[in-house]
């Protein structure tokens, strides 16, 4: 876990609190305690560690979320990747 | 009959059709497979395409697998996918593959199946070392993943131009350079998709994959559209 993730999910684990939502981007796969934080602050925490791309569209659940969004314990957070755009030439 | 359409016959068309023609043959499951490309190849694509002969894509990689597998139905369509000739190319029951190199052209594949009552599309790119491969599937009208589109906003509003009438700029970016390795990583994640459906389902709706770190992640978006 990054320290910038560590300091958005507080010290206790997410199994003690109920609070773990796993968060996706590409081939990158965690849990953290960072219900009650918004998407937004997730993806400021993990922007650097994971590289994530500024237009990479916040999914939770299915379902496409603004960076306002106040995330909740036993959801998935997905930055989605921009897909991969070569592969004919 | 199942018909097999493979779209884009470069690094990752080129990757996946030889075993998914030797599959499909002994496999003995009625079908046929059918090639899309409007471009030919050269000397340039060698380093990670293989072909015997120069010319077109689809008729030279038809004429191999017709040559190898004697019996298996194959036929080559030497075009280019556009908003003009995608509703002939591609019906419902079809199973694409699709190995593009242009987000404009995944999103005409894309909109057109939305259309389409039932369909398994498997689009597949990459970068140097990444890549991955979206899988949009409809049953009955429904859709049972999600389609190109909806989760990436760089295929549905496309900065790139479609092959057919490539500038020299998006001809360029075309020609980028690229990792033999990751097209047969991103045309095997392809294949195992369409394995994956023929038994049953696919249970997930995208999959990255990177060789440098070894690893592959499996997504399913869930919610009541995936």
């Amino acid at each position: 876990m990054s320290e910038e993730l560590r300091q958005v999910s507080g010290t206790r684990s997410a199994a003690q609190t109920g609070t773990a939502v796993r968060i996706l981007y590409g081939i990158h796969a965690l849990e953290a305690a960072v219900a009650g934080r918004t998407v937004a602050e997730i993806r400021h925490a993990l922007a650097q560690p994971l590289n994530i791309s500024p237009r990479a569209v916040p999914v939770v659940d299915g379902e496409v979320v603004a960076e306002g969004y106040l995330l909740q314990g036993g959801q998935q957070l997905e930055f989605v990747r921009l897909a991969g755009e070569k592969g004919r030439a | 009959m199942l018909e097999i359409k493979v779209i884009g016959l470069g690094g990752i068309g080129c990757a996946l059709l030889p075993p998914l023609a030797r599959y499909l043959y002994y496999a003995g499951t009625g079908c046929r497979l059918t090639l899309v490309d409007g471009d030919v190849f050269e000397q340039r694509n060698l380093p990670r395409q293989a072909f015997r002969a120069a010319g077109n894509k689809a008729r030279v990689k038809a004429e191999e697998v017709a040559r190898e597998f004697p019996g298996l139905s194959v036929r080559a369509i030497p075009e280019f996918v556009t908003p003009a000739n995608v509703a002939d190319l591609i019906r419902s029951g079809d199973a694409v593959f699709l190995g593009v190199d242009n987000h404009r052209t995944r999103k005409v594949v894309s909109d057109h199946c939305e259309r389409l009552s039932d369909i398994l599309l498997i689009s597949g790119g990459n970068e140097w070392t990444d890549g991955n491969v979206q899988v949009y599937c409809r049953q009955g009208g429904r859709d049972l993943s999600a389609p190109l589109t909806r989760f990436h906003p760089e295929i549905a509003s496309p900065g790139d131009g479609s092959p057919a009438d490539a500038s020299c700029d998006a001809a360029a970016v075309a020609g980028a350079p690229q990792l033999l390795f990751m097209n047969l990583a991103v045309a095997s994640a392809m294949l195992n998709v369409f394995y994956a459906w023929q038994q049953g389902g696919v249970p997930y709706g995208e999959v990255y994959l990177d060789i440098l770190a070894g690893r592959s992640q499996p997504v399913q978006r869930g919610g009541s559209r995936e």
